[in-house]
């Protein structure tokens, strides 16, 4: 059988798959085109590792078909499907040394012994860990054994990488430098890339498309730009980065449209976002999206009360409440020129249309 | 030498109060084990060695007579033949204990750790009843024509062996499966990710990490075989002698406490050498479990 080289395409069609009462996995349907890295980000719960597990074969669907390669592997075994896996945990076998462990993949498929020595010193230059072949995997720190994951792998060049919360067990700066690595990694190999995790900020960092999952459901699928900017439904809006949500209903009002909340409050909206939905909506608006509007610059504006500002570093948070009891979240960089709002204090905000989004 | 008190900063003349309060407490049990157990055991040691004055005739008779080297063997062999038996019977099940739901694997470890609870005697006598010539097993065979006359299941070594495996199971079942369960499951699903089959995940990453618990089980069951007295005496026949009943034998048959004690330590020595040549050798595969 001549397999597909790197960055095979992935189809998953109408993929199901119950636990008791439970959907798990719900008419699940995607495509993971050539090289691409597509991340599956959702709640715990929410089917996101079911679903890579029936990729990875672990897991048999009640329904829908599994293509890798253009080739249907739906009832492949996990061993057939030639797939690379990082785990959460690494699962780096504990009784080999770091180069058995990188070497075990070749020696299943019957490599010459030099050919392993070579594949498995450029997988170790690879992940940056060139010297640590005679080591075990318990001598060597988190990042590094995830790294040693990572190169095993990659070590038999699979057609597509498969990774469940790899980066779960790091802290946060460590984190923050391996979402790097992995991106890059990933782009200059072109290896077509399922990923999965409920961080949505890494979500962001990695993916070239992400699919927001919720009780087996995809809610939405999108570049990390469409998630945020212009979700679907309010779970995608509230999953995705942090926002605002005001329920009321719209009204017309004379020849505008306004969203109308509790008593009195009253804020226009453009015509256009507002489609034909009438009745009851929800108004989505992101915290930094909202200025001071003194001066009556943006094209909504409402008055509020300073109900609390917290000094977080970077930015400062505001809560400020509306007429009608209603809160928002106001977050501004901090810059040393912005005169800063003290609580208790009468302030007008505001926002441009575009800045809204009704749902 | 321990500094004099006055020296000693508080922290440390607390933490001696505190270690003193942990010794009190363990003191009971300490006054039991002298007593009644190292002292009597010192004692069988003095007695094959002093009759009255210093020999070691007993020991030289032990070894020199090859009767009493044929019951040394023969213990090691039904020994290690349990010990086999009870591996290739137990590792399965303790696979499968670890691998079956939460409550079906309470239901295994309830039945695992029953048999263990069972008197040893009424065991013994319910094998006699299924293995004798008129027992349960022949007269069904022999009912439904499979044989012409009684197999002879017991009163031989195949008696001993059945009994003692199933007596001993559980000192291969409980190591293995606390092995078992502790062992990291994603680990055979990344050596099927990386494209090895059943078999060779079993070989190369199952079997592997399992062995410190086939060391523990089988040194376990080869130990307490060695010493194992009831089992041989009823299933076994003059040939499955096995040196627990060899000194019951010189004890209360032969009066010869000297000779009887002698092969008592000998017993004892050789149960600690197992031990110690277990440590040597499963005692290093500790090394990549915590590093």
């Amino acid at each position: 059988m001549s397999q597909p080289r790197r960055g095979a395409e992935v189809r998953l069609e109408g993929l199901v798959k119950t636990y008791g009462p439970v959907r798990a996995v719900d008419s699940v349907s995607l495509t993971v085109s050539s090289g691409e890295f597509v991340t599956l980000l959702g709640p715990s719960g929410s089917g996101k590792t079911t679903t890579l597990m029936i990729v990875a074969g672990f897991v048999e669907p009640d329904e829908g078909a599994v293509y890798i390669g253009g080739v249907q592997v739906t009832e492949t075994p996990p061993h057939r499907r030639g797939l690379g896996m990082v785990f959460q945990h690494y699962a780096l076998f504990p009784h080999m040394t770091i180069f058995e462990n990188i070497a075990y993949p070749l020696r299943v498929r019957h490599a010459p012994k030099d050919e392993i020595l070579q594949r498995v010193q450029a997988a170790l230059e690879l992940v940056q860990l060139p010297a640590v072949g005679a080591r075990y995997p318990l001598q060597l720190s988190g990042g590094q054994q995830q790294r040693i994951a990572v190169a095993r792998a990659l070590v038999y060049e699979p057609v597509v990488l498969l990774m469940d919360e790899p980066l779960g067990a790091l802290d946060r700066k460590l984190r923050e430098q391996m979402q790097v690595e992995l991106r890059s990694l990933q782009q200059n190999l072109g290896i077509s890339t399922l990923y999965v995790t409920h961080d949505q900020e890494e979500a962001m960092t990695l993916s070239d498309r992400v699919v927001v999952m919720r009780a087996g459901r995809i809610e939405q699928v999108g570049t990390p730009e469409d998630l945020y900017e212009r979700p679907q439904n309010h779970f995608v809006a509230d999953f995705i980065g942090a926002s605002n949500c005001l329920e009321g209903e719209l009204r017309t009002q004379g020849d505008r449209l306004v969203f109308a909340a509790g008593e009195g409050l009253r804020l226009p909206v453009a015509p256009l976002q507002a489609k034909a939905k009438h009745g009851r909506v929800r108004l989505i608006i992101r915290p930094e999206r909202i200025r001071w509007a003194e001066d009556g610059s943006t094209e909504v504006t409402a008055a509020g009360v300073v109900v609390s500002s917290t000094y977080l570093g970077e930015r400062v948070r505001y809560v400020v409440r509306l007429q009608g009891e209603q809160t928002l979240v106001v977050t501004h960089p901090n810059l040393e020129s912005s005169a800063r709002p003290r609580e208790g204090t009468a302030v007008r905000i505001g926002w441009n249309y575009a800045d809204a989004i009704i749902l | 030498m321990a500094p004099p008190a006055r020296l000693l900063t508080h922290a440390q003349r607390v933490a001696r109060r505190r270690a003193l309060g942990y010794f009190y407490l363990v003191l009971p049990l300490l006054a039991v084990m002298l007593g009644l157990f190292v002292f009597p055991i010192l004692q069988i040691l003095a007695k094959s060695i002093f009759e009255p004055s210093f020999t070691l005739a007993n020991y030289a008779r032990a070894f020199r007579d090859p009767i009493y080297l044929r019951v040394l063997l023969i213990t090691v062999k039904i020994s290690l033949l349990t010990t086999l038996g009870c591996l290739a019977l137990g590792y399965p099940m303790a696979y499968l204990m670890a691998e079956a739901p939460p409550r079906i694997r309470g239901i295994l470890v309830a039945l695992v750790a029953l048999s263990l609870f069972m008197s040893l005697l009424v065991k013994n006598y319910a094998w006699t009843v299924l293995l004798q010539d008129t027992g349960v097993i022949n007269t069904f065979l022999l009912r439904w024509g499979v044989i012409h006359k009684p197999l002879h299941l017991m009163y031989n070594l195949f008696g001993v062996l059945v009994g003692m495996t199933q007596m001993l199971l559980p000192f291969m079942i409980l190591p293995l499966f606390s092995v078992f369960s502790g062992m990291d499951r994603t680990l055979r699903r990344a050596s099927r990710s990386l494209g090895a089959g059943s078999l060779r995940t079993f070989l190369h990453v199952t079997l592997p990490l399992t062995l410190p618990g086939v060391g523990a089980g089988a040194l376990l069951v080869f130990i307490v075989s060695l010493g194992y007295f009831i089992t041989p005496a009823l299933l076994g026949g003059s040939s499955e002698m096995m040196l627990s009943n060899l000194i019951e034998n010189q004890v209360h048959q032969t009066l010869n406490w000297p000779f009887a004690s002698a092969l008592a330590t000998l017993l004892l020595s050789f149960t600690t050498g197992s031990y110690l040549v277990y440590h040597r050798f499963f005692g290093s595969e500790k090394l990549w479990e915590r590093v």
